[in-house]
């Protein structure tokens, strides 16, 4: 993630963005905002303050650019530790009030038959709530190393933490998350492929 | 270190199990809207940015034109101007010969006939006093007659002489000056 099609570096395009190439701000944001909205969507479990989130990462990189320090993080884990902070204002609101019942509804993804996309559908329901059951400080991790892929390392410098804390909270977090399926692995709600 | 390059994927059918169903939830792709929204607020601060930009070059230029009209009022003037000399005659001066001329920055042309080169002027030769050998000790005899006696403040009258000295003084006056009719001057000495 470190260069683009014109071979330009997230420094030199940050560069290019502070003396106002819009383009270069552009390619900033279509590299990353991927992975910034899947955290923030499956951290708030929320459409809309997923949206919220990302665009206040970005606008958060046009104010401050001078805040990302190449040296310590890549601008991807930068932007993701925004994003997480951004994201556990909401999230652990929501965790503390346990209001499952106001999350908002699945956005259904295309599949290939209605009766496969209701089962999916609420396969993934499940899925959701348990983890939004997770603790924001177990649920982050979890879904930075089951869902982005991150390394350990990584996951420390999102979250700000040693990597040996990291660890701990990814071991308690798949425990929990793990009793909080079992219910619905022994209905046959989820099946294993 | 090692660990912190590793991928913490686990082992064992349980976390496999796991992970399978976390895969379930699938998250859509983020919405357009986005990065529209984004473009607008980096437009909308470029040109904020250069808009703050403009203020201290406009202001910059401005001081330089304001300087640069100003020069052009005042061409003559030199960067330390010297103030206009101003001669007045001194109170103690007993005979003015002439009256000095009075040079007032009130009016331009005065003004500018002030801002003429100062030239080293001499001062004014006083008049030389000439005084004769008789008159020198007169003048000393009255020295010692008003030893002692409060002389009058520079500037003031001299008290007017009374009557009874009259006479005392023509006399002397007249030997010193040598009238006609009058009593010749007499040395104190021979008196």
């Amino acid at each position: 993630m470190s260069a683009d099609p014109t071979g330009r570096t997230d420094q030199e395009l940050l560069e290019a963005s502070g003396a106002g190439d819009e383009g270069a701000f552009v390619e900033i944001y279509r590299r990353h905002h991927g992975r910034v909205y899947r955290f923030a969507y499956r951290m708030t479990g929320s459409p809309e303050a997923a949206r919220d989130v990302t665009h206040s990462c970005f606008v958060g990189l046009l104010e401050k650019p001078a805040g990302y320090d190449g040296q310590r993080a890549s601008l991807g884990t930068y932007l993701c530790g925004a994003a997480r902070h951004l994201s556990l204002r909401s999230a652990s609101r929501a965790w503390r009030e346990r209001s499952l019942a106001a999350l908002p509804a699945l956005q259904p993804a295309p599949m290939p038959s209605p009766l496969e996309s209701l089962l999916e559908d609420e396969r993934a329901r499940v899925v959701r709530e348990a983890l939004l059951t997770l603790a924001p400080l177990h649920r982050e991790v979890l879904i930075l190393a089951e869902y982005e892929d991150l390394t350990l390392g990584t996951i420390a410098q999102v979250v700000g933490a040693e990597v040996g804390a990291v660890k701990v909270r990814l071991h308690r977090a798949r425990r929990k998350l793990r009793v909080a399926l079992e219910a619905h692995m022994r209905s046959g709600t989820l099946v294993v492929d | 270190m090692k660990q912190d390059t590793k991928l913490d994927r686990g082992d064992g059918p349980e976390r496999d199990e796991l992970r399978a169903q976390l895969r379930r939830w699938t998250v859509p792709a983020a919405p357009p809207q986005i990065e529209d929204a984004l473009r607008r607020e980096f437009r909308r601060r470029r040109s904020r940015r250069r808009g703050a930009l403009w203020v201290p070059l406009a202001a910059a230029a401005t001081l330089i034109v304001a300087w640069q009209m100003r020069s052009t009022d005042v061409p003559h003037r030199s960067p330390s101007p010297q103030p206009p000399v101003v001669v007045l005659p001194s109170p103690e001066a007993p005979l003015p010969t002439a009256e000095p001329e009075r040079v007032s920055a009130s009016t331009p042309a005065v003004a500018e006939a002030g801002r003429t080169p100062r030239r080293s002027t001499p001062a004014p030769k006083e008049p030389e006093v000439v005084v004769e050998p008789d008159q020198a000790e007169l003048l000393a005899e009255l020295s010692r007659r008003t030893w002692g006696v409060r002389q009058a403040l520079p500037g003031t009258t001299i008290s007017a002489m009374s009557e009874a000295e009259l006479p005392q003084y023509r006399g002397e006056w007249a030997a010193v000056a040598g009238v006609p009719g009058m009593q010749q001057y007499v040395p104190i000495g021979e008196r």
